[in-house]
Formats: C-alpha cells, structure tokens, sequence
C-alpha cells in the first residue's frame, strides 16, 4: 500500500487532519470514522500525523487542567472564580475543610513544587463546587426568592397588622395585648369609665356571670348580619326556641361531583389548561425522570430517594412507573411518617415552649395518617381531646395553646383547619376585610372557655413518677368577654358557621365545635386542607400565605379549589386520595427549572414570589424544611456507603438538630420562626462539622472499595454519588471537575488517595449544591 | 513489606503526562483519557514490586495503559468503537514511539500558544482550561457550533505546524 504519489499523499493528509480534528471534538459521524479508519490503514505516514495531531489536542488538555496554559492572556481559572465568587463564600466551609483534609495526607509526600500547591488545591477546590453550584443557581435561581419571602413572613403579617387604624400597642407589648383581659375580672370590673363616652349600643354594662337569652341578643342585634366566622349563607340559629343547636345541612351530596379518580385528575388538568388559555401562557415541559423522581420522594416520605431506590425506578420500563411509584409512596409508612411530622410542626410547633407530649402527638398522628383515616375525623379528634397527654397524643395540641385563655388555641385552630387568619381579629375588627369581626375570634374562643389543663404526677411501672398534662373540661356555661379597643365590654356566646350554641351548662362545647365542623356549608375543613396539601406539592398554594383565605384573600384558581374541595369532601376527607389526585395530575409532573427553549418566559409569567398569582405552569422550587434535609443528608451518606436504608431514621437526634433553627417568641400565638435560609454550609456545620466529615471520608472509602466485591473504578464511584445525593447521573461538566481534581492530587499522592480525596470533594460539592438542597 | 519507594514515586509522577499523551489518540476525549489513565495507575501501584528500577518506567506503564485502553474499549458505549480495533493497534503503536521528544514539544506548544493571536489564543483557552466542549465555547460566545469547530481546527494546524518549525529548528542547533 506504499508508495503513492505525494501529491495523492497531501491530499488524504489535509483530508486526515480534517477527521482527526472533529476526533478531538467528538463530532466524528460514523461515514467519518468509516473513512478515518480506512486512511489509518492505509499509510503509516498518516498514522503518524493523525498521532501527532491528536497528542498536541491531549497536551492542550492535560497542560491547561495543569495550569500552563494560561500564556499571557488572562488566566481563565482566576476569572472563573471571580464570576462565581459569591458561591465560592457560600460553599467557603466545603473549600476549607477540603484544603484541611489535604493538607494533613499530604504531608509525607514528595512535593516539588509544594509551595504554589497549597493555593490551587484549595483554587482547584472550591472550582469544583463552584462549577456545580454556579450552574445549580442559574437553574433554581427562584429558591433564594423564595426563601426570603417565607422567612420575611412575619413580616408581612405585621405590614397587614399595622394598617391606619389599628393601634400599635399590639406591637409594643406583644406580651400583654390589649383586650385580652381574664375572665374573672370582667366582672368586678365592666370597665365603666371607659365606656361612658363611647358608644355604647353593643356594650354588656355590667355582664352578670348566668347569662340568658335576652343577653344573647343584645350581642347580636348590632345590625351586622354576618355574625359567623365566614360563612355568610348559612342561617343563623335565633336562639330563642332552642338550647341545642340543631344540625341540618348536608353536606353529603354533591351533584355533578365524579367520584372516579380519573375523572377527577382529569377535571384538574382541564380547569388548569383553561386558566392557562386564558392567561395566554405556555406550561412548562414535562420533567425529567430524576427530576420527578425526586420531587416525589421529598413531597411523600419526606426524604430524597436512596441510589438503590433510583435505580429501581430506573430499571421499571414503561409509562406506568410514575404511577406505580405514587401508589408505592401513598402506602408507605414514611409517607405517613412525613405528614405527622408536617402536622407536628404545624400543630405545636418545633420549639415546643410549653413542654408537651411532641412524641406522643406525632404518634397519634402517624397511626391516624397510615390508617389514612378521613381528616375531618383527626381535625375533631384534636380539637376534642381530653385525657392525658401521654395516653392520648391528641391532647398535645390544645394543651400547647391553651395559655392566655385559649386565645393561641382559637388563632391555631383557626389558621389551620379553616384557612382562616383570625389571630388580629382578637382584639380588634379586620383591618380591611369588613366581614370579619372581632366577636367572631371571641365566639371561637368561647368554645374552648371550659377546656383547661393540669399539671399531674403519675407513677411509672418501675416505680418512678413524672408529670404529664391532663386536658379536661368543666361543664360550665356562660358567655366570653372581651374588651373592644375603645374600651367597651362585649359579650359572646360560642358560634361557628352561622350556629351558636346557648349559655347553658352541660354542653361539651368542644364536642359541639366538632359536630358543627361537619355541618359547615363552606367546607372550611376541607378548603383549607386542600390548600395546604396543593401547597405543600407545588409550593404554592391558591391563596398567599397558604391558611389566610378569609373574605378579603385573593383566590388564584377560585374554580379548581372549589372543585378540589367538594371532590375531598365527597371522598370522605380521604388525604391520600387528596394527595394521588394532585400527585397525578399533569401540572405536578411538569418541570421546576427554566432550563429549557423560553424557560425564561415560562419563569418570568409565571413566578409568585414577585406577588403575582402563582399560574401552575410548574411546579415552584423551594428549599427543604429541615427535616427532609436532616434526613436526605443521612439517606445520601448511607447510599454512599452502601448501607441499607434504617426503617426509622433518628428521629431524636433529628428533633435537636432541627431545633437549632427555630427561634421562638413567645408571644399569645405562640408563633415561632424558621431560621432557616437555606444556607447549606451553614446547615452543615450545625450537623456537627467533625462527625459529617468523618462520615463522609468513611463513606467515600467504603465506596471506592466495598465490603464485598472488587475495587470500583472513578466513574462507577462518581456515578454512585451523584445517584445518591442528586438521584441522576453525574453531568459532563462534573465528570470533568472530577477528572481535573483527581488530576490535581494524583501528582502529590497515591492513586486511591488522589481517587478517595476527590470524590469526597465532589460529595461535599454535591451537597453544597444548590439542586441539593432544593425542592424542585 | 515496605511500599514504593521515593523513586517509584517520582518516577510515577513524572509518567503521568507521557502516559496521558500515549492514551488520548486512542479515546480521543479528555474525560476516557483521564478515566484510563487513573485506572492504568491504579495497575500501576498495585504492581509496583513489579516494575525492574532502572528500566524505562514510561514503557512499562505504556504496556498497562494500552491494556486498559482496550479493557474500556470493551465495556463502553459505541462512541469508542469508531476506530476499528487494529487500526487502534496501529495508532498505539505509532504514539509510542512520538511522546518521546514529549518535553520539548511541550515547551514548543506553550511557546506557540503565546504566539497565536490574542483572539486564537482566547479560544483555545476558552476550550481548553475549562476543558468545555466546543457546543459550549459557542454558546458562551454567541458563536455557531460550527465556526467554533472550524476556528478550533485551524488553531490546531497552526500550532501544530508552529511546534513543527520549533524543533526542527532547535533540533538544527544543537
């Protein structure tokens, strides 16, 4: 085959070079490498030069990963870094520790060039989060947003609070606000000086401890007619024939109302495509697998998924498998776990000031949520507990809030199992919502006015005592005072959706509370339960904040949360059908980043932290709750390491990890916050700085070679990580920052050092990053 | 039983590039490349008591590379199986014998490098230090794929040829 012209041998040389050049592109076709291997074979001069070429492409490659190729020009690796300097400071405690762990292995090794190491491993370091995180940003640049909307919350409840006319004493003493006065005192003192100027139509004078009906009336002969908390078109019981309420609404029947789970998903995903047409925009594309994959696992079990548990959802063929996976996560007992721990929190809180029984609430609610029995039945549970606090969690809750006359027990309830913001109510009229009043608060209260609590010593089996609450209630009746603003002393007697119930004794309030809740025309229970759960699935939900949907909250999809709400009610309050409905419907499987053709536009239109109503045109990327963050670092580990998943994560040491967070007030709502930004690194180092990092070398070191089987090699390891923290394959980008880093360290350690070392620097990279910590 | 000693351990070090240079015309992405190489040392460190001191180390670590070049080639995806299995044998062979001026060619190329134009230069930096594709340098950019990859290839040619030049002309002087 020797021995052509030069002239034919020129020509298949540019031709070579031709080939050989979209060979170090990766842009060969395969007709190219068809006619590339037939030029190889045809002449060894060609070999030569198709080496030659391809070595001068590997020396660009191996001496700029090395550094030396910046010539004169500016030295990229600086300019990279200073683009992304704000999340070089965010992952600055990854960077630190990965200079630290180097710095001690390195140290018996022979190091020429020891001097300038120091600095770029701890460049090359924080390049390989940098790379990872900028990108993360870039695509869930919204969570931060987020973030500061939830955390500045409070505030803007205090922005809503503090309209024209309302006094700032709600303000300066939080702790003693005005008009909450002890019941006993109202009597010896009516507050009569107060009250001479003002008007004086609505006031008790002088409230004498046995009401009766006539005073009945003149609490509700003021002229508004809207005297229940929110429904309007309910009739009001006149009290004057009947001591009793008498309950008579059904709520049973619901025309028009599919009882098919189909056709409900199925009128979901229309009414949202309507809103969509008519607000002339375009829904996101459907998400990737790991997206979705992941999503559903932090929304049901709380968690991300395990590597193990990713690769079985993989290896399922079919387009079944999303439902499959729904129907799987709907019986598991994490997911039961995960909602009594929503509830837990939402319930009494995480700092749990006043000392009860958090373990025993959470199990109340597991066993109830794994029964999956109808929420309406727990709502009534909770709110007409009584017995001990060890003995019957649901008493947690009211014993939680029943300081200050019960006045946290009425916000609470009210927030959370009717949507409704009555907290400010308390001591004065709604600022601008005209329909909801101050007596409304106090007729809530009223039904908890016989509730009480006490402390009790109780002997344990092995012969020890303790003290454990014990909620009970008197038979008493009587009407609950309040004072007005302005002084005036007024009067209730416990009402809820257009039923009030008399002064008499010998009614259990709460029991009729309960018995009422299943009468309400609004559906306040179930309105505001599907609310929370659309919420708590799309991080949106179509009010904002999700439990304020009073008269006056601006309802995004009036149409769809109605419907929502009559198909929850029709189905009994089942949640977990609550739940597989909106888990499978075609909005929840579309995708949280802009990382597609007009992402931008579908980003922009559609982005409530700006205000505007959220449209669903995707599903909105928060951070993780502590929790789910606590737990999916521990899952991330453990698949690292290879260990089986435990049945029960730690949930103690969870409960103090995550109470780090939380900053209580101690106010009458017994509110607290969440300080939690997302700040990871910061998160990190609460998780106890040394332990992690031990954790994580071990786990990286059982990686590289497990109990059983044979040494695995760089990408197999890389692959395991990314599966584990980010439930997908490791992308090019990091694969590269992989390769450069073990480059790096190779120089100055041993093989598996150099290995070991940088897949550790890639799981802290991982865990920095900002998909990590997201919910998307 | 003691570990490798300090001049293993130089001479590894010292290896890896000419190793890297040895595997890359038969995987032709720096990613295979590297994954190679890192598990040709892996070999290599488990056989250190293998390796006769005073013969030549890079060959020695060749022979290993270019098992686990076909060792990877078997296991991986269709993307490495555009190269016919002898031609491969005869690209192997060929690179053997070119890494072996592998320093002056080195200092040639950086001696080049900082003789393209600032704009050459520029884009060879770009693809290169970040070590991004040419989809990517075109995208930060605003470039079409396509010119990048026609811009990239003639880079290369011109370096190429500089490098030529450079030793042919310090092999004239000494």
């Amino acid at each position: 085959m020797k021995g052509k012209s030069g002239e034919a041998l020129n020509q298949m040389s540019g031709e070579l070079l031709e080939l050989a050049n979209r060979y170090c592109d990766q842009q060969l076709t395969s007709d190219d490498a068809k006619r590339l291997n037939d030029l190889l074979r045809l002449d060894s001069a060609l070999v030569a030069l198709f080496v030659e070429f391809v070595q001068l492409h590997g020396q660009l490659a191996w001496d700029a990963g090395h550094g030396t190729l910046s010539g004169r020009g500016a030295p990229a690796n600086e300019e990279f870094l200073a683009s992304c300097s704000e999340s070089v400071s965010d992952v600055s405690g990854q960077s630190s520790a990965g200079n630290r762990r180097l710095s001690s292995t390195v140290g018996s090794m022979e190091m020429a060039r020891s001097r300038s190491r120091g600095l770029r491993s701890y460049l090359t370091a924080s390049a390989v989060a940098c790379a990872l995180v900028t990108v993360s940003i870039l695509m869930w640049q919204s969570v931060s947003e987020v973030a500061q909307e939830a955390a500045g919350k409070g505030d803007i409840a205090d922005i809503r609070n503090s309209s024209k006319d309302v006094i700032d004493k709600s303000d300066s003493a939080p702790l003693n606000p005005v008009g909450v006065v002890a019941q006993s005192e109202v009597g010896l003192n009516p507050g009569a000086g107060t009250d001479q100027g003002g008007a004086s139509e609505n006031s008790v004078a002088a409230a004498s401890p046995d009401e009766s009906l006539s005073s009945l009336e003149a609490v509700s002969d003021d002229g508004d007619t809207s005297d229940s908390l929110v429904s309007s078109g309910a009739e009001t019981q006149s009290g004057s024939d009947s001591r009793v309420p008498v309950i008579t609404a059904e709520v049973s029947s619901i025309p028009d109302m599919p009882t098919d789970d189909y056709a409900i998903i199925e009128r979901i995903d229309e009414l949202l495509a309507k809103s969509w047409e008519e607000n002339g925009v375009v829904a996101s594309p459907e998400s990737e697998d790991a997206e979705w994959l992941r999503r559903a696992y932090l929304t049901f079990a709380g968690r991300i998924p395990s590597a193990e548990e990713c690769r079985r959802y993989y290896s399922a063929t079919g387009d079944r498998r999303r439902r499959m996976l729904v129907e799987e996560l709907l019986s598991d007992a994490r997911t039961a776990e995960n909602l009594s721990v929503m509830w837990v929190n939402l319930l009494i809180g995480r700092s749990n000031p006043r000392g009860v029984d958090q373990a025993a609430l959470q199990a109340f609610l597991m066993e109830r949520f794994q029964k999956n029995e109808p929420w309406i039945g727990m709502v009534g549970e909770l709110i007409a507990a009584e017995g001990r606090s060890d003995q019957n969690g649901a008493t947690n809750f009211l014993l939680a809030h029943l300081n200050d006359q019960a006045t946290p027990a009425t916000a609470v309830t009210a927030r959370l199992f009717f949507g409704q913001q009555v907290h400010c109510t308390q001591c004065h009229d709604h600022p601008f919502s005209r329909d909801v009043k101050q007596d409304q608060f106090w007729a809530l209260n009223a039904f908890f006015k016989q509730t009480s609590r006490e402390l009790i010593k109780v002997s344990l089996p092995d012969g020890t005592q303790k003290d454990v609450w014990k909620l009970a209630d008197s038979t008493g009746g009587g009407m609950t005072f309040y004072e007005t603003l302005r002084g005036q002393q007024k009067a209730v007697l416990p009402e809820f959706a257009g039923h009030r119930l008399t002064a008499a004794d010998g009614i259990d309030r709460r029991d009729e509370l309960v018995r009422l809740l299943t009468t309400d025309p609004d559906r306040q229970v179930s309105k505001a339960m599907v609310n929370r759960m659309w919420n708590h699935f799309f991080g949106a939900g179509f009010t904002t904040p999700v439990d304020d949907m009073g008269p006056h909250a601006t309802i995004s999809h009036p149409e769809l949360l109605s419907f929502l709400t009559d198909a929850f009610v029709q189905s009994g309050y089942d949640t977990k059908r609550l739940m597989m409905w909106i888990a499978l419907s075609d909005a929840w499987h579309r995708t949280s980043s802009t990382n597609f053709a007009g992402g931008e536009v579908v980003f922009e239109q559609d982005n409530p932290v700006t205000g505007t109503e959220p449209l669903f045109t995707r599903v909105y990327p928060r951070y993780m709750v502590p929790e789910q963050l606590y737990d999916s670092i521990r899952v991330a580990i453990r698949s690292v390491s290879g260990q089986p998943m435990e049945s029960s994560l730690g949930t103690l040491h969870r409960t103090e990890w995550v109470k780090q967070f939380v900053e209580s007030f101690g106010t009458d709502d017994n509110d607290e916050r969440l300080q939690f930004d997302g700040n990871i690194s910061q998160a990190l180092m609460m998780m106890n700085g040394e332990d992690l990092e031990q954790a994580i070398s071990l786990a990286v070191q059982s990686l590289v070679v497990p109990a059983s089987g044979k040494r695995r090699t760089g990408s197999e390891c890389l692959e395991q990580l990314s599966m584990s923290v980010l439930s997908r394959k490791p992308s090019e980008s990091e694969e590269r920052a992989f390769r450069n880093r073990q480059r790096t360290l190779v120089r100055t350690l041993t093989v598996e050092k150099a290995m070991e070392l940088a897949l550790e620097d890639m799981l802290w990279a991982y865990l920095n990053s900002a998909e990590f910590i997201a919910v998307h | 039983m003691a570990g490798p000693g300090e001049d293993f351990i130089r001479l590894f070090t010292q290896a890896q590039r000419a190793l890297y240079l040895y595997i890359m015309p038969l995987v032709s992405s720096s990613a295979d490349a590297d994954e190679i190489l890192q598990e040709t040392n892996v070999v290599i460190w488990s056989k250190w008591s293998q390796f006769t001191p005073g013969t030549n180390f890079v060959a020695w670590g060749r022979a290993i590379a270019r098992l686990e070049v076909f060792r990877y080639r078997r296991r991986r995806d269709s993307r490495l199986q555009l190269l016919g299995d002898d031609v491969v044998e005869l690209i192997a062979e060929q690179s053997a014998h070119q890494i072996s001026d592998a320093d002056q060619r080195r200092d040639a190329l950086a001696e080049c490098v900082n003789r393209l134009r600032e704009r050459d230069r520029e884009l060879i930096q770009r693809r290169y230090n970040s070590n991004v594709s040419g989809d990517e340098v075109a995208e930060q950019l605003g470039r079409p794929a396509n010119s990048v990859y026609q811009s990239l290839g003639r880079i290369r040619r011109v370096l190429m040829e500089c490098v030529r030049r450079r030793l042919s002309s310090a092999g004239a002087a000494t």
